[in-house]
């Protein structure tokens, strides 16, 4: 266990040594939250202010970019550069080394979760959520869910720009189809239609319900697809996880 | 097939405890500082480690606080030979270790295997420069196009074929006319350079100062040598291609 802290301590400081990667990842949403604000905060339809929709769907969102980035854009240049075949040849056991990413990466999307929380506090008085139970419980399966899934799509590019290419593809396409930025009511009903076959979806609608409206035990349906889909990728990724692209 | 009395496929986790491997075209984290890698692949190996003796043998003291991607070929070269050894592995595997290294450099890394050998590893060093394996190795096979085509130590290697040869320089002798003597395997001719590989030595060199003195030509530098590893690959390509 040790070790798996240990790198997963190092994977973190590494992180921040790339000023890129920190700014994508932490910075990036919160402009992006502002620049929505000043458009949408004074006129939305319904019961809810700009921030109690915009800022849940951000922190997933975010889960989005931390898995396809951070875990699986990243572990397919460590493949492409031989750092997983020089683990190969150590006694470190594979699981550790997906358990200490998969830590890196929890530890990351905490910190980007609580910024943009933060952020929406101070500039929208933003109430924190409803049912702060479910919301954590919410994000969990969320993760659960895209790890394991990002994992396995990042694993079939050959190399880091493919890997990337794919990544932004997925983040693009859940981002605009998925009601994180564009409400899908503006959308026409075949684009809704596709939103619901996006994971993110379901985790958007998780954590807004949550946060405004009621208990996790209100979404099993959302719960139960996420859980479906954690399933299916924990064995795709574990079933097609290679250590090298030889 | 077994390795150190090991099965690689069943008890591969056992043998990486006791074997190294430093690949030939892998790195590690580019932003991963010298001393944090070594400080990682420690923890993965039980018991204490010989990492403050390599720092001071590989002299890394310098650079413990620099990123992989910012130091030079050889450094890093340095620092995987160090993740590859810290654990004192009994059998240690380098992949083209001088490859990309300067002269000196190259000298210097012969240096640290020759130390790791003599403090009781085995090493394997796969590598291109036959001068390499000639200097470094105690045992060397040669493998050409997937089969073991020579294995002993680089002194009986060059013993055992007719590495030896004579050189000469000469304008006007005549490259068919050395062919048609018995002993002689092969002779390369690069302007007015001579080598002609023989059985006998002696005797060739006699027949061609016979001709010589005959025909009445000049030769300077006269000389017996003897090939390097890298004629006898060379040799060992010709053989081939004649069947």
């Amino acid at each position: 266990m040790n070790t798996v802290v240990k790198l997963a301590n190092l994977e973190t400081k590494m992180f921040f040594r790339d000023r890129l990667s920190v700014f994508w990842t932490f910075l990036f949403p919160v402009v992006m939250i502002w620049l929505f604000g000043s458009m949408f905060s004074g006129d939305m339809a319904g019961p809810f202010t700009f921030a109690e929709v915009f800022i849940p769907s951000w922190i997933g969102v975010n889960i989005v970019t931390t898995s396809f980035f951070t875990l699986g854009t990243v572990l397919a240049g460590y493949r492409e550069t031989g750092v997983l075949r020089r683990y190969q040849s150590t006694p470190l056991q594979p699981w550790k080394i997906l358990a200490a990413h998969t830590m890196q990466g929890t530890v990351i999307f905490i910190i980007s979760a609580l910024l943009l929380m933060i952020f929406g506090m101070v500039m929208y008085d933003l109430q924190p959520p409803m049912y702060i139970g479910s919301t954590l419980l919410a994000l969990f399966i969320s993760i659960l869910a895209f790890f394991p899934f990002a994992l396995f799509v990042t694993s079939l590019a050959k190399n880091t720009q493919s890997a990337a290419a794919i990544s932004s593809l997925f983040l693009n396409l859940m981002l605009f189809l998925s009601g994180a930025t564009f409400p899908l009511e503006m959308m026409p009903t075949i684009l809704q239609y596709v939103a619901k076959v996006l994971p993110l979806y379901y985790v958007i609608q998780l954590l807004r319900g949550t946060w405004n409206e009621a208990p996790i035990s209100e979404f099993g349906f959302e719960v139960g697809i996420l859980l479906a889909i954690a399933v299916v990728s924990i064995v795709l990724a574990s079933r097609y996880f290679k250590w090298s692209d030889k | 097939m077994e390795v150190l009395g090991l099965n690689p496929e069943k008890q591969l986790r056992e043998l990486n405890r006791r074997i190294g491997v430093q690949f030939q075209a892998t790195s590690i984290q580019k932003k991963m500082k010298v001393k944090e890698a070594l400080d990682l692949f420690s923890s993965f190996y039980k018991g204490k480690t010989q990492k403050d003796q390599l720092i001071d043998m590989l002299g890394l003291g310098e650079k413990l606080n620099v990123h992989f991607e910012d130091l030079s070929g050889g450094w890093k070269q340095r620092v995987t030979l160090a993740l590859a050894t810290l654990h004192q592995p009994e059998l240690l595997f380098l992949d083209e270790p001088s490859m990309g290294l300067d002269p000196h450099a190259r000298r210097e890394m012969w240096g640290m295997i020759r130390t790791l050998r003599d403090n009781g590893s085995t090493i394997v060093v796969t590598t291109h420069y036959m001068e390499e394996a000639e200097k470094l190795c105690d045992r060397v096979a040669m493998i050409y196009s997937g089969e073991l085509k020579a294995l002993n130590n680089p002194d009986a290697l060059l013993d055992d074929v007719a590495t030896h040869y004579i050189g000469f320089e000469s304008e006007r002798m005549s490259y068919e006319y050395l062919l048609t003597l018995s002993d002689v395997v092969r002779v390369e001719k690069d302007e007015a350079d001579f080598k002609v590989f023989s059985e006998d030595l002696q005797h060739t060199a006699y027949q061609i100062f016979t001709y010589c003195h005959e025909e009445n030509i000049e030769l300077k530098n006269f000389k017996f040598d003897r090939g390097s590893l890298d004629d006898l690959f060379v040799q060992y390509l010709e053989k081939e291609k004649t069947g």
